[in-house]
């Protein structure tokens, strides 16, 4: 026993301050690619649309397209066409509305700019939750690395302890659903009854590539192509696996105490944040946060 | 219509049996000891084609048969051959074949409310085609007696855990039975394989389960690299072994860390997690991912790491060997921690046999299987090292021949760095790519031997794709070690098979 603790003491602080600090990941890290198209010459961005496993990247009268949702961030891309599309490590990539997954090239953030949206009315609903929050986990198809990635948040480095977010085997306790996998057609009913479970208020937040569009299963005959198909998700964390720092960003941003750095588009509220609360839920509310969104991104 | 698959390369050996002799031939081989390695069944148009595949030594030998479509049964291998008893039920579910005489044809991987006259592995079934639900309730083995009840454990678990079900009968302390549910994560993998392209096809491996990266996308190239005669270059069957080691790493601590916590023991559990996270950050460096994706394509592999970041690779790990060295020690003479694992889902040797068990699993059984020696691949015949197996098939030899890996895959991995030479990182692939011609491709991933089977179609396509994972084979034997064990223990005898759902379910 002794022998533990000097271990313990002598291994020291390994902790992340992040976010009150910021950290990031290796810049060998696969996060995201960033695309100018300006710099493309012969139609290589042609030939990474047509690379790309999932469809993620597509080109449109505007211009590329890149769905956040649906890459894997296998990089082809930028191997395709090194001129004009870069991986970067970014990892704060989670949103709040499926829609702004889907960025136009031209509006992928530049490092500094950052586009402080927090849909209101999920910020009605958590104000609750902010002291201590308890999340609990299922799986809808995951390919089983999430799970360890999850399991990494209560590792030294990120102990997620610290920042008042702990994990429940209790849905009846729990107020977050952090749900992974592409959502397979067997866990449908079963999530739903975790769901139900859970009392108010609650979030879902969809972890992982596979648990916002299917990633590379998507179109599969087992498969509903994401978490959103069974549940109203409020948070959607793209990543394959997202890394841990990306999935305290997204159950931060969740939770309100960070801000969305990905765009954020303008879109109708969704008939279920009425539904789910409908006292805390003014409708102007919801459509002026929409509007302040819209104003920061043009 | 298409014809059989041709057998097309060296180490494999593919025999024509009609299919009333079958399980005849199949008894002979499981009396005299060959391991049954895979079963693949695969529509051909007016047939479907049985392969059942044997270890023997060096060679793999199949047995090949033909099941008209028209009237698809044959006599079931179960009976024979008790290993066969997963791949049967698969084989009835997915392709609507069925074995006559099977002891128990309950669905295994399909959602339970899939009609049961829809089979996803025919081509007659497109992959987008999503059928409407039927009922069709899904029922366990019963276990009677006085004062026995079934509890489900699952499928939505306590604790960050896979999906899967567990149905454990119990008289109150002690596990008497369990039946194991899996399914619940079936995305259609082998189907999805059909619709890829090759080179995209390694992407989608390596999402079959994603904590065995390497071994998965390694055993799915090297099946095609062997079907099409591609001989990869040095460096990259180098740089194959120095990955799939770190995977081993990195998956062995997190088995260590689980352990720890089952045994409530933070401070170790904190400290194996802490080693498994600078592994993980270590192959950030070296691949772009902290779980090795976009290592491998057919070939050989994608990209090769600066000599600054190798040699800083080379430093990290022998600080972190020589503080995991420590720490297991310390672990060994935990004594609240190793009591629970002695004697803890005993695996006897007869029943790991018989059911053909892979991994540490087998090798804690007494079984001396590791194809990474068996039927060396990439670099490994280039290698000093030795398979650590232990007699005694209880949770504490399971973590002692894990234990033994660790240490020898640091060893492996300074072999592949002091070894690994300059020159190309893969062969280009042939122009054309000739229709039928199949091969099976095998790596042993940190839970045992991966297998694959692929078969090429018209135009580069994948016409088949069977992917075995080493936990289809070892659930089986978890729910028979588990029995007779307290439910306290559960955990304990769950994560010392450390074993995953993904490649299961597929
Ligand atoms: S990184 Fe891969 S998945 Fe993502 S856009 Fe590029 S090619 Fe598509």
């Amino acid at each position: 026993m002794f022998g533990w603790i000097w271990r313990g003491i002598r291994t020291g602080v390994l902790t992340t301050h992040y976010p009150d600090r910021p950290d990031s990941l290796a810049p060998a890290f696969r996060g995201r690619p960033t695309i100018d198209q300006a710099r493309c010459h012969d139609g290589a961005c042609d030939a990474a649309v047509a690379i790309c496993p999932t469809q993620a990247l597509q080109s449109t009268p505007q211009g590329l397209r890149l769905d956040l949702g649906r890459c894997i961030q296998c990089g082809l891309c930028a191997e395709v066409c090194p001129q004009a599309i870069r991986m970067t490590p970014d990892f704060e990539l989670a949103v709040q509305q499926q829609c702004d997954l889907v960025l136009n090239v031209d509006q992928i953030p530049d490092e500094e700019q950052v586009v402080p949206v927090a849909r209101q009315a999920l910020a009605q609903r958590v104000k609750d939750l902010r002291r201590s929050v308890h999340i609990r986990h299922v799986d809808a198809g995951s390919d089983g690395a999430v799970e360890q990635e999850i399991y990494a948040l209560t590792n030294p480095f990120y102990d997620i302890h610290r920042l008042g977010l702990f994990f429940t085997p209790a849905p009846r306790h729990a107020d977050v659903l952090l749900v992974t996998g592409v959502m397979t057609r067997a866990m449908a009913r079963p999530l739903r009854e975790t769901y139900a479970a859970m009392t108010q208020p609650k979030l879902v937040v969809a972890a992982g590539t596979a648990a916002c569009s299917g990633g590379i299963y998507r179109g599969s005959y087992a498969v509903l192509d994401g978490v959103a198909a069974v549940l109203p998700v409020d948070v959607f964390i793209p990543g394959t696996p997202p890394s841990p720092l990306s999935l305290i960003y997204g159950l931060l941003l969740g939770l309100g105490r960070v801000a969305q750095r990905v765009p954020s588009q303008p879109s109708e509220p969704r008939e279920n944040d009425i539904v789910v609360n409908p006292m805390s839920e003014p409708e102007g509310i919801a459509h002026s946060s929409v509007a302040v969104g819209e104003e920061d991104r043009l | 219509m298409s014809s059989l698959s041709r057998q097309s390369v060296t180490g494999e050996h593919y025999q024509g049996v009609p299919v009333a002799s079958l399980r005849l031939d199949v008894e002979k081989r499981a009396s005299s000891g060959q391991r049954l390695m895979m079963m693949v069944g695969r529509d051909a148009g007016d047939s479907i084609e049985l392969l059942v595949a044997f270890d023997a030594g060096r060679q793999i030998e199949v047995l090949q048969s033909v099941v008209p479509m028209a009237s698809p049964h044959y006599p079931a291998l179960t009976p024979v051959l008790p290993a066969a008893a997963w791949y049967e039920r698969e084989l009835a579910e997915l392709l609507g074949v069925q074995p006559e005489g099977h002891p128990d044809l309950r669905p295994l991987l399909l959602p339970p409310d899939w009609p049961r006259d829809v089979f996803p592995l025919r081509k007659s079934f497109s992959q987008r085609q999503r059928p409407a639900a039927s009922s069709r309730p899904r029922s366990t083995v019963p276990v009677t007696g006085p004062g026995v009840f079934t509890i489900p454990y699952g499928p939505v678990r306590s604790g960050i855990f896979e999906t899967t079900q567990f149905v454990v009968a119990t008289a109150g302390e002690d596990v008497l039975h369990v039946d194991m549910q899996p399914g619940y994560k079936h995305r259609g993998v082998e189907k999805q394989f059909e619709l890829l392209e090759l080179e995209p096809a390694v992407l989608l491996a390596e999402e079959v389960s994603g904590t065995a990266t390497i071994a998965h996308s390694m055993a799915f190239c090297q099946a095609v690299e062997r079907a099409l005669h591609l001989s990869i270059p040095p460096a990259a069957r180098w740089l194959r072994v120095l990955t799939a080691e770190l995977e081993r790493l990195y998956n062995h601590f997190d088995v260590i860390a689980r352990l720890c916590d089952d045994a409530s023991q933070s401070v170790a559990q904190a400290q194996f997690a802490a080693f498994k996270e600078e592994i993980l950050r270590n192959n950030v460096q070296i691949s772009g991912s902290r779980f090795l994706r976009g290592v491998n394509q057919i070939g050989g592999v994608c990209r090769r790491p600066t000599p600054g970041i190798l040699s800083r690779l080379r430093h990290d790990l022998g600080d972190l060997q020589r503080r995991s060295e420590d720490r297991i020690a310390l672990l060994l003479r935990t004594n609240s921690f190793i009591d629970r694992l002695i004697g803890t889902s005993l695996l006897p040797n007869q029943l790991a046999a018989q059911f053909a068990a892979v991994g540490p699993v087998a090798r804690a059984s007494g079984l001396d299987r590791d194809c990474r020696v068996d039927r060396p691949y990439a670099a490994y015949d280039h290698c000093d090292w030795e398979v650590a197996t232990g007699p005694a098939g209880d949770a504490m030899e399971r973590l002692r021949v894990r234990i033994q890996e660790i240490t020898q895959s640091f060893g492996l991995i300074a072999q592949a760095l002091e070894a690994l030479p300059a020159g190309p990182l893969a062969a280009p692939l042939p122009q054309s790519l000739p229709e039928g011609i199949a091969a099976f491709g095998w790596a042993e991933s940190p839970r045992g031997e991966v297998l694959y089977w692929v078969r090429l179609g018209t135009e580069g396509r994948i016409d088949r794709c069977k992917v075995r994972s080493p936990s289809f084979v070892n659930w089986p034997l978890f729910t028979r070690a588990i029995a007779g064990n307290v439910l306290t223990d559960f955990g304990f005898a769950e994560h010392s098979f450390g074993l995953t759902q993904a490649g299961c379910d597929l």
